[in-house]
């Protein structure tokens, strides 16, 4: 972010502590100021912060340097038009009292709210629908607070109804008890899910039907919550390296590449060419596997199987490739805080133009039976649509956002690793239904292949890792042969990465969108909070959107289209 | 004549009493089940075995023509309309008429009565009259001997199907 | 009259037996076909080419237990799978596989067939209700609706052939079609109509036997993406079995009613392969139609219940009717 668009946001708000941290503001409002503030963000015209990002809270109970309040609530909010990114931070004198709501100014904060409720027990002020969200609804406690023990685990039972949510919504959608006399029908309602086989893992959607008409939706999610966020915080830097596999399982290795990179950027590593590269190399080619499944399955819930096969067969060659270089086939942990776990193969380059062509060959062998396809354009366009204004509401990002018309790339806006120098489009949609949502994955699919062979040309050689002792293991030349070199292999193994205490947000391109992590870290090897920004939350967040007032199996092909993915919705 | 069991004279009679069975239990079953359902189902297999009696008759075009319309797309209809209906509902009982049991009763006997004098004072020829059954024939006859009775039907069907029109026009606008 | 009902009686049974079969191997010929247009081997381990998988299957699905679910309406939830074989058997007694080889030839055989036909969906909505499953109702409502909806246009068409060929006796309708490719139904110019909209008359029955199979990409009563199976999500063992075996026969009878109506039957495509008996003429016809269905279920997506519908009443049913109407005049004017 330039320097003058810094001063820009700060000249706006007088008397609001305004400093710089990476490459973006960071506000702290009292709560007084909180709706303000969120504001005028939002609808100041030069500001048109139209992306709220995230929320989430923080509990400052065993933080070693002391705080006024114990809670804070920090919103993450976008600019993605001029690249401007803010953090407002209020402290939460009471976490019973709370804070007023956004939800007004951004659809997003529904979820977002919710979910800060439901981990710190934060109040919102006004929120239309505060309940738990990852959390099984008889959970008692709040997981994330401090005081809550790591190993404390709760047997819940019974299932949700969610009567009261769907006949809001009902109501919110101008159903009450005279129109269903009018429409001449009982409205029925369904669940499609946890368990059923559009939902591609467990996610409960349930709907309110006429015929098959949906006239109002309610998600629950939440059954593949796992409490990555607490598991990390009692875990050093290195080892939440693997937990990050297992957010989005599709695009295992995007995910250790955003969060080692949002290590690095606190740390100031700039780490070595070759590594950019290599990362560049494998975070376009998972963004090759990840829009492979999505559309695979997407084509699958068409009923179109083949697709699946000519799409699956290469993802699961390029599974192989994959092994051969991390040793895993899915969960391939494959980065280190300051480089790589190890450099590539002899003959990789071999390797990896044989499947980009057998990818290619596959991408294109499915766009033949798709792209001129009287039933899938019967089905997918026009059904399911997304203006631009409400996906940006919702929150959305990534290929989903693109689709409904909105060209925000961080790699092409916010470029790291290079990506500036690299020659490749941004495939953007113009209604927002589920064919733009397929399309612009297929195009996305030849633009990584793109990107791909460009920086194999290019890859220099040279050091995978940096040289510096504090973050990365020495060589084990070292370690065996000189105490310094034994000395840091075990404080870096025992204490991990010693990382300056402070609070940051880094975010990355993955497949569904930014991947952003908000980091606090109180100098120790393990960080404070790690709060996950996942791209499909969001997204899911405004499913109802989408759906309502389309037929159920335009909702089957839909939750395809956008691509959940339990691990990174859950986490 | 007397034809022993196993002749295959025999099998075909006993077949003709298994389609008789089959034809009153229909019957039983669509009067006495609980569930509509049921009900229909029971009405469905007296249908076909009606149809069989009429491919027993040397007509196999009534017979067809009996499954076609009243299996395929009478029992459909009806059972369509019940399905759409609570499932719940549909087990419970109307309410019963004190009168309606005699009444039935002897409507019923009375159809039997009428039924059993016509044919016995209809003179039955010796021969059975056996055409080939095809549709030629029938057609003929309906547009030339039965003419007017097969435009009375047309009549019929018609006025049902406006006040049918008519019914589901008043459901929607209350 | 007492021979020709021993002889039915006797061909159900045979028509059991062969529907059985064609069954079960049309399940592997479908995966094997599928495997060989999705690039992957299908079964191949049990026996050579994978042919012993369909016995074993059979096998494993009579070995299970039939479970009810709870709340369901037991009796005819077991009675539905029976119903739905229960057309098809019946249909194929009076198909003409060649010149002598017919159980029970009617001169009404083409009017039996849609008769029973038309009860199959019986077998349908009695599965989907007495289920007590949503998803198994909503199938079985949409089956019912496109059932309904493609008997329509398929009875037009088969009023034209009817029409043309001034009889309702399969056999019959056979014999008019000899002695070359030239005078099958599908061919306009030396049938006595000349009605050159023939070839579609063709394409829509085909298209109406696709639906009324229930076949893909006409498989909205067991679209497994939305309603997971449909009308059998509740049926294991061999009630799932006898579905499954009830598709695959109707299948079979639904390209065995094209091949007599369209395709000349038993009847060779030149006279001078006359030598080779019509049954094999008759068999070939019916596989190779058979493999156009597994053609296009691997090809296609699935259409929406409303597309379906549409498709049927506002295309279909009126080229249908204008075709038959054409014919009459057609006719009357040659």
């Amino acid at each position: 972010m330039k320097a003058t668009a810094i001063e820009k946001i700060c000249s706006k708000f007088p008397g609001i502590a305004c400093r710089e941290v990476l490459n973006y503001v960071e506000m702290t409002v009292q709560p007084e100021q909180l709706e303000e503030t969120l504001s005028r963000l939002k609808l100041y015209p030069e500001l048109n912060f139209g992306l709220l990002l995230d929320i989430t809270g923080i509990d400052y109970l065993e933080y070693p340097v002391a705080q006024d309040c114990r809670f804070a609530v920090v919103y993450t909010i976008r600019n993605w038009r001029d690249n401007m990114l803010v953090q407002v931070k209020v402290p939460v004198p009471d976490p019973d009292k709370g804070v007023p709501t956004c939800t007004h100014l951004w659809s997003s904060a529904n979820w977002a709210e919710r979910e800060v409720y439901d981990q710190y027990g934060i109040n919102f002020i006004g929120h239309p629908d505060l309940r738990r969200i990852l959390n099984h609804w008889q959970f008692k406690g709040h997981p994330l607070r401090k005081d809550y023990d790591i190993f404390k685990g709760q047997v819940c039972y019974d299932s949700y109804s969610m009567e009261n949510e769907i006949k809001n919504r009902l109501l919110a959608n101008g159903v009450d008890e005279t129109t269903m006399k009018d429409i001449n029908t009982e409205i029925m309602f369904l669940n499609l899910g946890p368990s059923h086989p559009a939902t591609h893992g467990a996610i409960r959607i349930f709907t309110a039907l006429d015929g098959e008409s949906i006239l109002a939706n309610v998600n629950e999610i939440g059954y593949l919550h796992r409490g990555f966020e607490k598991t990390a915080e009692n875990r050093t830097y290195n080892q939440v390296i693997p937990l990050t596999d297992r957010l989005n399982y599709c695009s295992a290795m995007m995910n250790n590449i955003a969060y080692v990179k949002a290590v690095e950027s606190w740390l100031g590593i700039e780490i070595t060419e070759r590594c950019k590269f290599m990362r560049v190399v494998m975070s376009e080619f998972f963004r090759v596997q990840d829009h492979l499944v999505c559309i695979a399955a997407n084509l699958v819930d068409m009923g179109g199987l083949t697709n699946y096969w000519y799409l699956y067969n290469e993802k699961e060659a390029s599974y192989d490739l994959i092994s051969r270089l991390t040793g895993a086939r899915l969960t391939s942990s494959f980065t280190r805080i300051g480089g790589m776990y190890r450099d590539f193969y002899d003959g990789w380059e071999h390797d990896m133009e044989v499947q980009l062509k057998a990818i290619e060959k596959g991408v294109s062998d499915s766009l033949a039976l798709v792209l001129k396809n009287r039933i899938v354009h019967d089905r997918t366009q026009g059904t399911c649509k997304l203006s631009a204004e409400t996906a940006l509401s919702y929150g959305f990002t990534g290929p989903c956002l693109r689709a409904s018309g909105v060209p925000f790339d961080l790699r092409k806006d916010n470029p790291y690793y290079n990506y500036e120098s690299f020659d490749f489009n941004v495939p953007v949609g113009s209604t927002g239904d589920i064919y733009d949502r397929i399309m612009v994955r297929f195009e996305e699919i030849f633009e990584s292949i793109k990107i791909i062979r460009q920086a194999m040309k290019h890859i220099p050689d040279g050091p995978i890792f940096v040289k510096d002792h504090n973050a990365v293991l020495p060589p084990k030349s070292e370690v065996y042969n000189n105490i310094e070199g034994l000395a840091n292999h075990f404080k870096l193994i025992f204490e991990g990465v010693k990382v300056p205490s402070g609070e940051w947000y880094d975010s990355f391109e993955a497949a569904n969108g930014e991947l952003g992590f908000h980091f606090v870290a109180d100098g120790s090897g393990k960080p404070y909070k790690l709060k996950v920004r996942p791209p499909c939350f969001y997204i899911m967040g405004g499913f109802h959107e989408m759906v309502e007032g389309e037929m159920i199996a335009d909702a089957v092909i839909n939750l395809g289209s956008i691509n959940i993915i339990g691990g990174e919705l859950d986490r | 004549m007397n034809p022993s069991l196993f002749s295959a004279d025999g099998l075909v009679g006993l077949i003709f009493l298994l389609t008789i069975a089959i034809t009153i239990a229909g019957g039983i079953i669509a009067c006495n089940s609980e569930r509509l359902v049921r009900a229909v189902a029971g009405l469905m297999i007296c249908f076909i075995g009606v149809g069989a009696l009429y491919y027993f008759l040397n007509s196999p075009f009534v017979a067809m023509m009996q499954v076609l319309i009243y299996v395929g797309a009478v029992a459909v209809t009806i059972s369509f309309a019940i399905m759409l209906a609570d499932p719940e509902q549909s087990s419970q009982h109307g309410p019963i008429n004190a009168l309606s049991g005699p009444f039935g009763f002897i409507t019923a006997a009375l159809l039997t009565v009428g039924l059993a004098l016509i044919a016995l004072k209809t003179m039955w020829g010796d021969e059975p009259k056996v055409n080939d059954g095809s549709v030629k024939i029938i057609g003929t006859q309906l547009l030339t001997d039965y003419s007017m009775v097969f435009e009375l039907v047309s009549i019929v069907l018609l006025i049902s199907i406006i006040g049918a029109l008519v019914i589901a026009r008043e459901g929607r606008k209350s | 009259m007492s021979l020709t009902l021993l002889n039915v009686i006797f061909a159900v049974v045979v028509a059991i037996a062969f529907a059985a079969l064609n069954a079960a191997y049309l399940v592997w010929a479908e995966r094997r076909g599928a495997g060989r247009i999705q690039r992957r081997p299908g079964p191949n381990i049990n026996g050579p080419f994978g042919l012993f998988q369909p016995p074993l299957d059979g096998l494993k699905l009579m070995a299970k237990q039939l479970t009810i679910p709870g709340g369901a309406d037991k009796i005819l939830f077991v009675a539905a799978p029976v119903l739905s074989m229960f057309p098809a058997i019946m249909s194929f007694v009076t198909i003409p596989f060649s010149e002598m080889i017919v159980a029970h030839n009617m001169n009404v055989g083409l009017l039996m067939i849609f008769a029973f036909a038309s009860s199959g969906s019986m077998a349908l909505l009695f599965a989907g209700w007495s289920s007590r499953n949503k998803y198994a109702m909503m199938s079985a409502v949409r089956s019912v609706s496109q059932a309904v909806a493609y008997e329509i246009p398929m009875l037009i068409t088969a009023i034209t052939i009817v029409l043309m060929t001034g009889t309702m006796d399969l056999m019959e309708i056979v014999r008019q079609q000899g002695p070359s490719i030239l005078h099958w139904n599908i061919f306009p110019l030396l049938t006595n109509s000349h009605n050159l909209l023939m070839p579609f008359s063709f394409l829509i029955f085909f298209t109406c036997t696709l639906a009324e199979t229930n076949r893909a990409p006409f498989d909205l009563g067991e679209a497994e993406s939305e309603l997971v199976a449909g009308f059998h999500i509740e049926y294991g063992s061999m009630g799932f079995g006898l579905f499954f075996m009830a598709e695959y026969a109707n299948i079979v009878i639904g390209s065995c009613l094209t091949t007599i109506l369209f395709l000349g039957g038993w009847h060779p495509p030149l006279p001078f392969l006359g030598f080779i008996p019509g049954v094999v003429w008759f068999l070939l016809k019916i596989y190779i139609l058979i493999a156009t269905f597994i053609w296009i279920r691997w090809t296609f997506p699935r259409t929406t219940i409303y597309g379906l519908l549409n498709l049927s009443w506002k295309i279909l049913i009126p080229i249908s009717l204008f075709n038959l109407l054409l014919t009459a005049g057609l006719l009357k004017v040659f």
